[in-house]
């Protein structure tokens, strides 16, 4: 029975990657994707479950006939390696998926700023119309300086791709450069408020002032990504992360709060465990 | 099932689209810019070296490893004007002369004996200006001359370009030259190899704390796979982690903690502990086996090999666990990660045509090199300290050897030298 699962999700999942890498999707299609895959992980939880079921019944079964047992062993082995492989999969989805999104959202951007220059264009030439053959108009600009011309009012667009600004500020973070990785992050968050890197934005700039011990700081950038994106897959870890800060402050009722809660909301999680852990060690 | 149909002539056209929208795919070459380009580095002549009686025979071997010294450290473009000799009388007139258009720096020695101490007088001279720059004297016995060499190099190199050589620096490494595998350290370019473990059983993974003062390892002396320290200024050993399988241990740049992977309920996961063997704790969860971490230059985030996604990936996480996330997605076998000390790369083995080969990703994910040729199979690279060079093992002669070459995949160079089989090689820091 849990086979017969097994081999559809592994079906259902080689669809999913053949749609996900053979074309790129609409955002709706992107949505559907998504809640595709929140289904597989369900399903993949569902599948855990039996799989210890079925572990505990093998090992009930240890008092029968030493066949059944080995049987039961195989069984169960050849499940954990189905799920890693099942595991791998959603990995790699996930990876596509996120490629995808930031093709279309690079690919908007362009159009966005094509349509820009488009209507600039139109502008200075309804303008030179008017000025008909007005001989003091100032003579018209260079397409260089037309595609840079900025409105009042208007925030001067980054020279950077999202993903681009977005790796420059991660890079500056891992390589310690705290400082650098925070502005790179906040200046990310003010150009592309549209971006679905925004709750990782968030999250680095939770890491970088938990890196620099301040923890107040890092408490409000990891409250936003728990708060403003409960499904995003940084929630845990932010989560976690806002009681460990508390920790560190000396604020122990409300660390273990918070570690309680991702035990209670993401009871799977290897947060969650981590959180048992550190909570064994709380006084 | 016409949900289906229509999502996927929506995906169809869309890519399409995407694709004659897309700006032109940049060539594949990536090029890595840790390693000083050829015509920005300095040009240097090295003028023959003067001696004194007593010390006639060592003078050559000394200029030959300064020289080759100088050549590693990747920061100069040396000729050799040995047919000049160098003289404590060079006036700037003659060091200009000599020099010509091209050569910036004049690089003078002298090696003399004094008893039983062998003393080289190292100077620098501006060529364009010929004025005196720097002069220094190292001292020693004659089983010193090489270190002699060593230190002299890496006291030029933070001279002239301000950061720290990596001469002086060894490499530690396994080998079953005497038939059980043990630990050996040797210098950087391979020469004076020395025994670090004798137990006559199986030692892996030597991996060397920040300060370069103390080894972790596994060593099989309790006939089980545990995780020992070794004090390589005392020769104090002890056991950190016992029980299980224990295995790739390596530091936390404090210096105090180390990461390494343990067999937990029949998987391997990765735990931290005190380097005294206090206060373990797990740190991953996952439903694979976890191995060989390393950290990035802060310490903050941790690469490491994990097949629980079925096959072995590299991995990411914070230091206390938090926030896994996966970084490799092509290929089905990587592993093995050493980050760079600048932090900008993760160089880790790669398996590519069914060879293994050496791979370098960067921590976002979005650059990857393959440095090795397809023909050998080259595995287990360690950064130096300098952040420009890798040293690795290869079967590229037959035996499994240890090599090093520079981050771009040049100038290969094989450092052991002796028969038997080498492997795991993990470079010291710098040490002040």
């Amino acid at each position: 029975m849990i086979r017969t699962e097994t081999h559809f999700l592994k079906l259902w999942l080689t669809g999913s990657v053949y749609l996900v890498l053979t074309g790129c999707a609409f955002q709706s299609d992107l949505t559907d994707l998504h809640i595709e895959m929140d289904e597989i992980k369900d399903k993949m939880a569902q599948m855990t479950l039996k799989t210890d079921a079925t572990d505990r019944i093998s090992r009930e079964r240890t008092q029968s006939t030493s066949n059944e047992q080995g049987n039961a062993f195989l069984k169960v082995d050849q499940m954990a390696v189905d799920l890693q492989t099942i595991q791998g999969r959603l990995e790699e989805n996930n990876h596509s998926i996120g490629d995808l999104s930031q093709k279309i959202e690079e690919q908007t951007l362009r159009m966005h700023d094509q349509n820009s220059r488009l209507g600039n264009l139109e502008n200075q030439m309804v303008s030179l119309e008017k000025s008909g053959q007005n001989a003091q108009a100032p003579p018209p600009q260079s397409s260089a300086e037309q595609g840079k011309m900025i409105l009042p009012g208007q925030v001067p667009p980054s020279s950077l791709m999202p993903q681009e600004a977005y790796n420059q500020a991660y890079n500056d973070f891992v390589k310690g450069n705290y400082d650098l990785a925070l502005i790179g992050f906040q200046n990310f968050i003010q150009q592309f408020p549209a971006s679905a890197l925004i709750p990782n934005a968030y999250y680095w700039m939770g890491e970088s002032n938990y890196s620099k011990k301040e923890y107040l700081k890092a408490v409000e950038n990891f409250d936003k990504v728990g708060r403003d994106y409960p499904k995003h897959d940084k929630t845990p870890s932010s989560i976690l992360k806002e009681g460990y800060a508390y920790l560190e402050m000396g604020e122990k009722l409300r660390g273990k709060s918070y570690l309680k809660k991702v035990i209670e909301l993401f009871p799977r999680s290897d947060e969650a465990r981590l959180a048992k852990e550190r909570l064994s060690l709380v006084k | 099932m016409r949900r289906v149909f229509i999502l996927k002539f929506r995906l169809l056209l869309m890519v399409s689209l995407l694709i004659a929208a897309a700006p032109p795919v940049r060539s594949a070459e990536v090029h890595i810019d840790i390693e000083r380009l050829e015509s920005s580095r300095t040009p240097v002549g090295v003028l023959g070296f003067e001696t004194e009686p007593g010390a006639e025979s060592e003078v050559k071997s000394v200029r030959d490893i300064l020289m080759m010294d100088l050549k590693r450290s990747l920061a100069f473009q040396l000729t050799d004007l040995s047919q000049y000799p160098s003289s404590k009388n060079l006036a700037p007139e003659d060091v200009k002369k000599i020099a010509g258009d091209r050569i910036e720096i004049i690089l003078t020695g002298k090696v003399k004996k004094e008893g039983d101490q062998f003393k080289l007088n190292a100077a620098l001279y501006n060529g364009k200006t010929g004025k005196w720059m720097w002069e220094r004297v190292f001292g020693g016995s004659k089983s010193s001359l090489r270190m002699i060499s060593h230190r002299t190099s890496d006291k030029i190199v933070y001279q002239l370009t301000g950061e720290e050589g990596i001469a002086q620096t060894e490499i530690a490494y396994v080998s079953d030259t005497g038939g059980s595998k043990e630990i050996y350290r040797m210098d950087y370019d391979g020469y004076n190899p020395r025994l670090l473990t004798l137990n006559h059983t199986i030692n892996l993974f030597p991996r060397w704390s920040p300060d370069g003062t103390r080894i972790s390892y596994t060593s099989y002396i309790d006939r089980n796979p545990d995780i020992w320290i070794m004090d390589i200024t005392t020769s104090k050993r002890w056991k950190v982690a016992s029980g299980g399988l224990k295995l790739s241990p390596v530091w936390y740049p404090d210096g105090r903690r180390i990461l390494f992977a343990a067999s937990v309920e029949g998987q391997t996961q990765l735990f931290t502990g005190m380097e005294d063997g206090k206060n373990i704790q797990r740190l991953t969860f996952s439903i694979g086996n976890d191995l060989s971490p390393s950290f990035s230059p802060k310490g903050d985030q941790v690469v490491f090999n994990s097949d629980r996604g079925g096959a072995p990936q590299l991995y990411l996480m914070n230091n206390d666990g938090t926030n896994v996330r996966r970084l490799t997605f092509e290929g089905e076998y990587n592993t093995t990660p050493s980050w760079s000390p600048k932090g900008d790369w993760i160089a880790y083995t790669c398996r590519t045509d069914n060879r293994l080969q050496i791979c370098l990703i960067s921590p976002d994910g979005q650059r990857k090199v393959n440095l090795s040729s397809n023909r050998y199979e080259d595995e287990s690279p360690g950064w130096a300290p300098d952040g420009r060079h890798l040293v690795f093992s290869s079967n590229r002669d037959g035996k499994t050897n240890v090599y090093m070459m520079t981050s771009e995949g040049t100038e290969i160079e094989r450092l052991t030298r002796t028969g038997g089989n080498f492997i795991d090689p993990a470079w010291s820091p710098v040490r002040h």
